[in-house]
């Protein structure tokens, strides 16, 4: 149930609500019907006796040895349906209903109670006058009956008190949650490209436009800090490239300059090397700060994962062989993926350079891949002295070196990169394996984003 | 911009700069950015054209009125009038001048506003003004070379359709760098690359070992391909294809 939609939720707590509210209601009903009927038998028992004992005071024939005369006529009517019993002082039976068949208890009957008679459970009393002694009592079958029928009559609405308040309260809460759903949709729409947009505020007071305002301010700060980041990038890349553009220029002059010595331009050349660096750090730091800020463009094509690889493996063949180390590539013909090329040839190119880099004389470079599940999966393992695992948490941090040795190139940013680069296509890249022997690195990407 | 064949090691390049019988053209140079502007200049100058500088979008679309330009290389990022509001304007006023944008951000949505805005060309800042050069004469041409599937120097023959090469005769198999690196130096036989340059042309990002790996293809490719010798390192400005004399 966690995971119905609202409305249902809400319809379901209300229906069991209703039926609970019915169940009580008929119980309640039951009761105190019950029980008014049952006063109302007792008062009209009380009644008739009395009303038989007038009778029997006031009959003309007067009386017989100072005793009344019992006739069955002074019996009422409405008694005579209920079981009777008239007996004089002596004990002697006067009258006795043809249904009952046993006789009435004598004692403990003053006033309204139920006794057990005949295997019936019936409700009996008893009224003296002048000497004579009237026992009246029922079983109630007529009382009980309308209470069973009032009963199952509340009961049997239950089904559609169920079906109305389940609907209802369905179509109910459907109305309530409306400003919510639109919120939703609205928000969805709301995304990095469009955070200019807002939500409509109701011309309400109520929690929804409470709730609608305040994530208005949370996507207007948004909206700030991504225009500032965006901003920032923008100008970043303009202020830095456009310098390195023109040390690169300048460089590029010396090196062309046919009347400077040969030691100045062996040292231009170096420095444009250096230039060309410094550029990729500056493209580098800008294109973490396009990640961040939800901004990373694709431009998705599709191609064979083995053609992309061809010129990487190339390169560690190249790289491997003064090194004395062995490369293995497994990888499927005619994997085809649908992503950026040059994105992904840039996480393929920085895990083979660090299983070079990391590897040790006369070691082991294996480059695998397969198709699991929609997924292309890739991955690059070499020999080594592995990542201690106090340091493999910090691997993807930025500017983060697993050895502070100088004499290993880089600057600790391409595994930051390739792991924005593939979870912005909808993967990712781990490490799947560090130990004294082996060191396994895994991409992930969707096959067809 | 010449170079001095007293630095170059293997049979002098001459000219190369002017190695291709193109027109001068009436250059307009867009860039805020005084010193880079004046490299331009410089180089478009050395190349034999006639550019002419200015540092601001309103300057450039007054002197693209008043005066016939074949070709504008236009910055992006200027101060108050951007490059792409530039380009609008000048597209909107119905000059089809040819426009080769400059940008520092390199950002692939950058790329398509400029080609969608009318711009015939793109190069990302910093870039090798050697590049800029190549850029700027494949621009000038009256009618735009076709996109060829056949490089050739001398008897040096490059199929881009499936990749084979062939010395006269002789089918010669490459690695998939080797045809990378290859097909840079033959699309543009007579200039020289650095090795800088050529890194970044083969690999998609800094390759740490890149100097090396360019050294050592290029010394494959030779041992493969050069008999008599095409590609001739350029002492301390890096390797150039030519055709054996």
């Amino acid at each position: 149930m966690k995971n119905w939609p609202l409305r249902w939720k809400v319809a379901t707590y209300s229906a069991s609500l209703a039926v609970a509210a019915t169940v009580g209601g008929a119980i309640t009903t039951w009761f105190v019907m019950r029980h008014a009927e049952i006063a109302a038998f007792d008062q009209r028992l009380t009644t008739d006796a009395q009303e038989f004992f007038r009778d029997v005071e006031h009959f003309e024939g007067g009386r017989r040895n100072n005793r009344p005369v019992f006739k069955e006529i002074f019996l009422p009517l409405s008694l005579r349906k209920h079981l009777v019993e008239v007996t004089d002082e002596s004990g002697t039976v006067l009258y006795r209903s043809p249904r009952l068949r046993q006789p009435f208890p004598r004692e403990g009957i003053k006033e309204f109670h139920y006794h057990q008679i005949d295997g019936q459970n019936i409700r009996l009393a008893e009224f003296s006058e002048n000497g004579l002694t009237l026992r009246a009592g029922d079983d109630l079958k007529e009382i009980n009956q309308i209470g069973r029928d009032i009963l199952l009559a509340m009961l049997g609405a239950i089904p559609t008190v169920l079906l109305i308040t389940l609907l209802g309260s369905a179509w109910v809460a459907s109305k309530a949650i409306a400003p919510v759903e639109e919120i939703r949709q609205a928000a969805k729409r709301i995304t990095a490209q469009r955070l200019d947009q807002r939500l409509p505020v109701p011309p309400t007071n109520d929690e929804i436009a409470g709730l609608i305002e305040m994530l208005n301010a949370t996507f207007e700060q948004l909206e700030r800090s991504f225009e500032q980041s965006a901003r920032f990038s923008a100008d970043a890349s303009h202020h830095l490239k456009t310098p390195i553009a023109i040390l690169r220029a300048d460089v590029e002059e010396i090196l062309a300059d046919a009347n400077c010595s040969e030691s100045a331009q062996a040292h231009a050349e170096g420095l444009l090397h250096r230039i060309h660096h410094l550029s990729s750090v500056v493209e580098n730091l800008l294109l973490l700060s396009r990640a961040d800020a939800g901004r990373l463009q694709l431009s998705k094509t599709q191609f064979e994962l083995e053609d992309l690889l061809d010129g990487v493996l190339d390169d560690a063949h190249t790289l491997a062989e003064p090194l004395d180390l062995k490369v293995e590539a497994d990888i499927p013909k005619h994997l085809l993926l649908k992503a950026d090329r040059t994105f992904v040839a840039m996480i393929a190119q920085n895990l083979v350079e660090n299983a070079v880099k990391y590897n040790t004389p006369g070691g082991r470079i294996r480059v695998a891949a397969r198709s699991v599940n929609g997924e292309v999966e890739m991955t690059v393992g070499n020999t080594g002295d592995g990542i201690p695992e106090d340091r493999s948490g910090q691997l993807f941090a930025r500017f983060y070196r697993v050895r502070g040795d100088e004499r290993v190139p880089g600057h600790g940013l391409g595994l930051s990169i390739a792991r924005e680069l593939a979870r912005a296509h909808g993967g990712d890249v781990e490490l799947v394996r560090s130990d004294a022997s082996w060191t396994e690195m895994r991409v992930r990407l969707p096959q067809v984003a | 911009m010449r170079f001095s064949p007293a630095t170059v090691t293997s049979p002098a390049v001459a000219d190369w700069g002017r190695r291709r019988h193109h027109k001068c053209m009436q250059i307009l140079v867009v860039e805020d950015e005084v010193r880079l502007a004046q490299h331009i200049s410089r180089a478009l100058t050395e190349a034999g054209h006639e550019p002419m500088m200015v540092h601001d979008g309103e300057t450039a679309l007054g002197e693209a009125e008043a005066k016939h330009y074949e070709l504008i290389v236009l910055d992006v990022m200027l101060p108050a009038m951007d490059g792409f509001e530039v380009l609008r304007r000048l597209r909107t006023a119905k000059m089809s001048t040819r426009v080769l944008i400059l940008t520092a951000r390199g950002e692939v949505s950058d790329r398509v506003t400029g080609l969608e805005l009318g711009a015939d060309d793109y190069l990302a800042k910093p870039f090798a003004m050697q590049e800029l050069v190549a850029r700027v004469t494949a621009l000038g041409r009256r009618f735009p070379e076709d996109a060829s599937i056949r490089l050739q120097v001398g008897d040096l023959v490059l199929d881009l359709s499936n990749g084979e090469l062939h010395r006269g005769r002789r089918r010669i198999e490459l690695s998939a760098r080797e045809r990378t690196l290859l097909r840079v130096l033959m699309r543009e036989p007579g200039r020289i690359f650095s090795r800088t340059e050529l890194c970044e042309r083969v690999w998609e990002r800094e390759h740490e070992y890149g100097v090396k790996l360019v050294e050592t293809f290029i010394s494959r490719l030779r041992k493969k391909i050069d008999s008599p010798p095409v590609i001739h390192t350029v002492r301390h400005l890096g390797y150039t294809i030519r055709e054996p004399e």
